[in-house]
């Protein structure tokens, strides 16, 4: 194969560049390239455009990752032969919960306990507070003049109109003293 | 069978065999290339961590399996491109649809297009971190394989291997996952445009 023409060279460029020609097809492809410049053209834009394949910087491992990863692939059984071909997914098996998750959701579980506990004793302390500044029926009364029994208000009414030089008033237990 | 490919099989026995410690230096031997690997597809550490370890932990339930017909990392990789992409697919970051089918779209406007090499100016990191945003623009199924053969420099029969494709797949593929990527990168930065 000695001559090609562009519309057989072009499909081959990209193959070319990934070095995946066989010198047999490479050969003819160079030589045509050395001597079509569109197609070296289209050529030196697959080249520009692989240096924009760069990788950035190395992702930075957890010091510990691998430690941990054994540790949890050991505590979660032992090995064993699959069924399915190392292509396939489980899609029937849960993913394993990662261990960084696993520590999460042991804190959350600890900070909603210490939440459920600290509503408990606001809601204890709130009934607590609410009980002892509640005022007594005592307290409410409207009139805040001391108490005193019957008899003491009699006596005390009867001083009254003595001091008032009225007549004396008869104790509600007698309704008919005084009459005529 | 090549040193390291003798030391990972030895590792793997001894796994099985319910060495802790054994799987723990399979997994500090590839680890870092996991990483760097899950990285194309988001950003987002604790993600790419817990996909990595989502791996591994596969890797080890299926052990067994492993036949040693391909090297250790050939066989994880696998395990990890089908993680990623079911972990993407589960975020509902799955980009291709019925109506934009990337094995039968047509051929987008920028084939032709020239395109420049990066400024010589740009620091290694603004080239990546560029081209990591046009990558995160592109279906899934056109990101893996710029990931597989540009980053990982796959030849294209390891890549129609790992995705159960054939060659001829896998080079149009990639030749519309190409053109795709320098459609977006045109889009988002023109001033690379040659002749811009």
């Amino acid at each position: 194969m000695g001559h090609i023409e562009c519309s057989d060279a072009r499909p081959l460029v990209p193959s070319y560049l990934d070095g995946e020609l066989s010198e047999a097809q490479a050969g003819p492809l160079r030589r045509h390239l050395l001597d079509c410049q569109p197609c070296r053209a289209g050529a030196q834009t697959g080249k520009n455009l692989r240096r924009w394949f760069v990788a950035g910087e190395p992702v930075a491992v957890p010091r510990d990752f691998a430690s941990r990863v054994a540790r949890l692939a050991f505590q979660g059984g032992t090995v064993t032969a699959p069924a399915l071909s190392d292509f396939e997914l489980v899609p029937a098996a849960p993913p394993p919960r990662p261990v960084r998750r696993q520590e999460e959701t042991k804190i959350l579980q600890f900070v909603l306990r210490l939440t459920v506990a600290a509503a408990l004793v606001a809601l204890l302390a709130s009934v607590a507070i609410r009980s002892l500044s509640r005022p007594s029926t005592a307290e409410l009364r409207a009139d805040d003049r001391p108490t005193m029994s019957l008899d003491q208000a009699v006596e005390r009414l009867k001083l009254i109109n003595e001091q008032a030089g009225t007549a004396p008033v008869s104790a509600p237990n007698a309704p008919n003293e005084g009459k005529p | 069978m090549e040193p390291r490919s003798a030391e990972d099989a030895s590792l793997v026995q001894e796994t099985l065999a319910g060495g802790q410690a054994s799987f723990q230096l399979l997994v500090e031997r590839y680890q870092d290339r996991l990483f760097a690997l899950v990285r194309h597809y988001t950003k987002d550490p604790a993600l790419i961590e817990d996909i990595v370890q989502e791996t591994f932990l596969k890797a080890f339930r299926r052990l067994e399996s492993f036949q040693h017909e391909s090297s250790f990392y050939t066989w994880i990789y696998r395990i990890a491109v089908n993680t990623v992409l079911d972990v993407m697919k589960r975020r509902g970051r799955s980009p291709v649809t019925a109506m934009e089918d990337p094995e039968l779209a047509t051929g987008p406007a920028a084939v032709d297009t020239r395109v420049m090499a990066p400024d010589a100016r740009l620091q290694r990191e603004e080239i990546a971190g560029i081209t990591h945003a046009v990558l995160a623009e592109l279906p899934e199924i056109f990101r893996t394989v710029l990931v597989m053969r540009e980053f990982e420099e796959m030849a294209y029969q390891d890549i129609a291997d790992m995705l159960g494709i054939s060659i001829g797949t896998v080079e149009s593929r990639l030749f519309r996952a190409r053109a795709r990527f320098k459609e977006k990168l045109l889009q988002r930065h023109p001033e690379f445009g040659e002749g811009a």
